[in-house]
């Protein structure tokens, strides 16, 4: 499974940029308005502040206290008692007259209401602007009207009149504005000359786009705001962040602003949709932050509160979402953020109480639907701009999403403890539910001829499901598991062995599976075909040969796998007693040496008995007279000798020193041939690990390639005993197999 | 009500436009560089609003700066026609993925943007005078044309798209081996952009 590694992850660069941008850009409003006494020889005045607001109007809630503050500090006069006092109190006692003044109103209004130090800001600043209706001629009238209803817009959520009051802004406003100042530009007067309103471009466009990218959100608008996406193209052309000296690049939202357009375009947009996009955006967002606070704490309050809010932004983004492509760009997060919380459930033994309404379910179906539209209509599900590369990749990025959360989330109930400290079986049920899932959708989509529809990871996803079933059989009722629960252990473990047959451990757990069904001599027969495929692999043949990743160790277990009896120390070795193994070979080859000796000495014993005995005989025949001519009738016989019934014994003992060495010789050849290529496949767990962490591991390719060279040839489970020969036989006996 | 609605009820720009004509008649090298026209439409008239004085004024030698700046101007309006062709194309995308999307209301929205905008912006560019335009503006200003036809298409404007047709084949007829940018920035002949403009408009 790719392991979700939970750690605290700072922003994306580009929200992080923004930020800093928001206060950069604060701080270079303050920057800019703070010589604005100095310039005029006379003390700062709120009349200054409120005719540069469209320096600092936009900045964020915080950044704009923080500047009012600031302004605060060098007025000597709170911005709230000014509003009183210069405008309320005067238009009390007569009604403001001047353009001017009433401007300044709508703006002061506008700015407390924004700050939190006028409830009724909004109201009232809208009321006063509408009363410059007759005087919109002027373009920064014109510019603070559509600022002022875009902002009442925002606060009723209403997208529509939201939409009209920008697109109203930049053509009545922005658009008269751009030659003028390209002009005075070119004649460097929008620094010295008296340019006016049009030198105030620059900020303008900055204005505009935190208005579309950041209050939008901020204000959590749920409406379609699309039409904007032009304007939001039209200002990341060369305009905002284009005029460095006004608006220092770092103060400016560029950054977010090309970020978003190039998620505009990119494979995991919506059509080009705007309101989509920057949900999505913003839901991504809410999901650092929440990740960050999991990785810290734990299911900290605070981190519990982040993931809802979480969830709530995708679920926002999902409103937007008109295509599969947008869904499938949602549903992949959401998944990912599923694996955190069951990564954390598992790492903190803390239960997940959290629910996340983005099902695995629903994310099988997504896939589903993009899978059935790879022959023809891919296009249609909204990869029309971005091309098949990024339908490919989307159906790959939720499978990988599926496979993560799929495991995470059985990880974390397989090691969920109940009151008693023991896993319960709901528990192994829910586990097992997650693998099974996975297993029947890979064994549905997998297959593909042309490779696309999984990612290579996947395959070794299925070993991952198949053994987490197997295991989890097993722990059922407290590891007491039925014959038909062993016999499923089995074939899940033969099913997971066949996409990844170099977990080591994996086989002798198939072992002790056999041995608890009673099949432990089936063993050989369960294991060969498994081992085979490994064995007469092309593919593998070439990675070897080129030594491409992790050849040294694959090649340890392809000759391991090529030794029958090898493979039954894969059954049956106990690899922590590797050490023993080696003394009691150290052992027999000893008494194979003692044997030996025995025998030369036994044999030499018996041809000096023999000798002996030939010249008693020889000696015997001539006292008898038996060598004369012509030989008599009857030789009296003498009787066996004494060196007869030595050799008779000497000949029993060799028999027995005999079969006895046949038999070492035996166990000997046995281990000295399978032990150290056995004990060249230990020790090289961390590729399981390390395949279990990255997608994108060479190795995974290369699974994929062995399953496919034997697609749908997954070995059925193996139930008759065929062939174990007498020498595997006394191996699997001597290394203490039947007794595991 | 929608402010795009509005729009001419509340700006005097229209009328200040007018205001401003003679204005522009004095400015002989401006009228002939339409961008430098806008000018006067847009800052000219908005400066003369309780602005301070507007700047032409202010300069005595105004015929000597101007001179001078004939390369810079020359330079700057085709910045400002290239970037005005970008912002059709993105106007017209923001048509299409509207349309994908079926959003007939975003739609209907747009065009009340859409519309003016070609009308103060575009227009008045490629309806002025050929006479008045530096001879190597004629490309720009042909891709402003095209680019209108094309997004006149998206908004379902056949009578539009069928006018701005024949405006190119009829204000560009001894010009039609002319390289212009369209639609993505590739140079093509005129006569293949406008060929492309029918195929893509259906006006075949």
């Amino acid at each position: 499974m790719m392991q979700t590694r939970l750690r605290p992850q700072r922003s994306t660069p580009q929200w992080t940029g923004l930020r800093l941008a928001l206060l950069a850009f604060a701080t270079t409003a303050a920057t800019a308005l703070a010589p604005f006494g100095d310039a005029f020889g006379e003390e700062p005045s709120w009349d200054d502040y409120l005719d540069h607001a469209y320096v600092y109007s936009a900045a964020d809630t915080v950044d704009l206290r923080t500047l009012i503050e600031r302004a605060e500090q060098a007025v000597g006069t709170r911005l709230a008692d000014y509003h009183a006092e210069a405008f309320s109190a005067r238009a009390a006692r007569a009604p403001l007259k001047s353009e001017l003044e009433n401007r300044r109103k709508a703006i002061a209004e506008l700015l407390l209401y924004r700050t939190g130090e006028l409830a009724n800001g909004l109201e009232l600043a809208t009321a006063t602007i509408d009363g410059l209706e007759d005087r919109l001629d002027r373009h920064e009238n014109r510019y603070w009207y559509h600022t002022i209803h875009a902002q009442r817009a925002l606060a009723a959520g209403d997208a529509s009149a939201f939409v009209d009051q920008i697109l109203a802004l930049w053509l009545s406003v922005i658009t008269p504005l751009e030659v003028p100042f390209e002009t005075y530009r070119t004649l460097a007067l929008t620094e010295n000359g008296n340019a006016g309103f049009v030198r105030t471009l620059p900020h303008l466009y900055e204005s505009v786009a935190r208005l579309i990218l950041v209050h939008s959100q901020s204000e959590a608008l749920d409406g379609d705001i699309d039409p904007l996406v032009a304007i939001v193209r039209v200002l990341a052309d060369e305009r905002v962040g284009a005029d460095p000296e006004t608006v220092p690049v770092d103060a400016s939202s560029k950054d977010f602003l090309d970020h978003l357009v190039t998620r505009l375009d990119g494979p995991e947009s919506d059509g080009g949709s705007l309101s989509y996009t920057l949900a999505l955006v913003s839901a991504e967002r809410a999901h650092q932050i929440a990740r960050a606070k999991l990785a810290k704490d734990g299911f900290s309050n605070e981190a519990l509160a982040a993931i809802r809010d979480s969830v709530a932004a995708y679920q926002r983004a999902m409103r937007f979402a008109s295509t599969l492509q947008g869904q499938v760009a949602i549903y992949t997060r959401a998944l990912r953020q599923q694996s955190e919380v069951f990564a954390t459930g598992e790492r903190s033994g803390r239960a997940v109480e959290i629910d996340i309404p983005f099902s695995l379910d629903r994310g099988i179906e997504l896939y589903e639907a993009l899978h059935a539209a790879r022959a023809g209509g891919w296009e249609r599900l909204g990869y029309l701009d971005q091309g098949r590369d990024a339908y490919v990749a989307a159906m790959q990025g939720l499978w990988a999403e599926i496979q993560d959360a799929s495991f995470n989330a059985a990880r974390y109930y397989t090691a969920h403890e109940n009151e008693a400290g023991q896993i319960d079986d709901e528990s192994i049920v829910h586990a097992i539910n997650h693998y099974s899932r996975y297993l029947h959708a890979f064994e549905r989509f997998s297959g593909d001829a042309t490779g696309e529809s999984l990612p290579d990871s996947a395959y070794f996803g299925a070993y991952q499901a198949a053994r987490g079933i197997g295991d989890g059989v097993l722990f059922f009722s407290a590891g007491d598991a039925s014959p038909e629960q062993v016999a499923e252990a089995i074939a899940q473990y033969q099913r997971a062995l066949a996409y990844f047959p170099f977990d080591r451990a994996l086989w002798g757990t198939l072992a002790v599976a056999l041995q608890r069904s009673g099949r432990e001599a089936d063993f050989l027969a369960v294991a060969q075909p498994l081992a085979g495929r490994v064995v007469h692999s092309r593919h593998l043949d070439r990675w070897i040969a080129n030594r491409l990743a992790q050849a040294p160790v694959l090649e340890s277990f392809r000759r391991a796998f090529a030794n029958d009896r090898s493979l039954v120390y894969f059954g049956f070795a106990d690899e922590t007693k590797i050490g023993a193994l080696e003394a009691e070979f150290a052992r027999i080859a000893k008494e194979r040496e003692t044997i030996a000796r025995s025998i030369a000495e036994n044999r030499s014993e018996r041809d000096s008995l023999n000798e002996k005995r030939r010249i008693a005989h020889r000696l015997a025949a001539e006292v008898s007279g038996e060598n004369a001519q012509p030989a008599p009738p009857v030789v009296a016989a003498a009787g066996r000798t004494a060196e007869s019934y030595e050799i008779e014994r000497i000949a029993r003992d060799l028999d027995r020193l005999g079969l006895r060495g046949d038999r070492l010789d035996a166990r000997f050849e046995a281990i000295e041939e399978a032990l150290p290529i056995f004990k060249a496949t230990l020790g090289h767990e961390g590729l399981i690990r390390e395949l279990a962490v990255q997608r994108d591991h060479p190795v995974h390719a290369l699974l994929r390639r062995l399953a496919e060279e034997v697609a749908g040839s997954v070995p059925a489970p193996a139930t008759v005993s065929e062939k174990s020969t007498t020498t595997e036989q006394e191996l699997q006996a001597m290394i203490g197999g039947r007794n595991r | 009500m929608n402010p795009l609605n509005s729009l001419d009820q509340t700006s005097n720009d229209q009328g200040n436009l007018k205001a401003c004509a003679p204005a522009r008649a004095r400015l002989a090298w401006l009228q002939a560089v339409l961008l430098l026209a806008s000018l006067t439409i847009g800052a000219g008239c908005t400066l003369s609003k309780g602005e301070p004085s507007a700047y032409f004024d202010r300069f005595s030698g105004r015929e000597a700066v101007e001179s001078q700046l004939t390369g810079e101007a020359l330079a700057q309006q085709k910045y400002s026609m290239r970037r005005l062709r970008r912002d059709l194309a993105s106007f017209r995308q923001t048509l299409e993925q509207l349309r994908r999307h079926g959003k007939s209301e975003g739609i209907d929205r747009f065009e009340l943007f859409v519309r003016p905008y070609l009308a103060t912006r575009v227009d008045t560019l490629v309806d002025a005078d050929d006479s008045h335009f530096h001879p190597e503006l004629r490309p720009f200003r042909a891709e402003l044309l095209l680019s209108k036809g094309i997004l006149m298409h998206e908004l379902d404007d056949r009578r539009a798209v069928r006018q701005t047709i024949d405006r190119l084949e009829r204000d560009f007829a001894s010009l039609t081996s002319m390289l212009v940018l369209y639609p993505t920035g590739e140079a093509v002949t005129l006569e293949q952009g406008i060929a492309l403009l029918r195929r893509q408009t259906g006006e075949i």
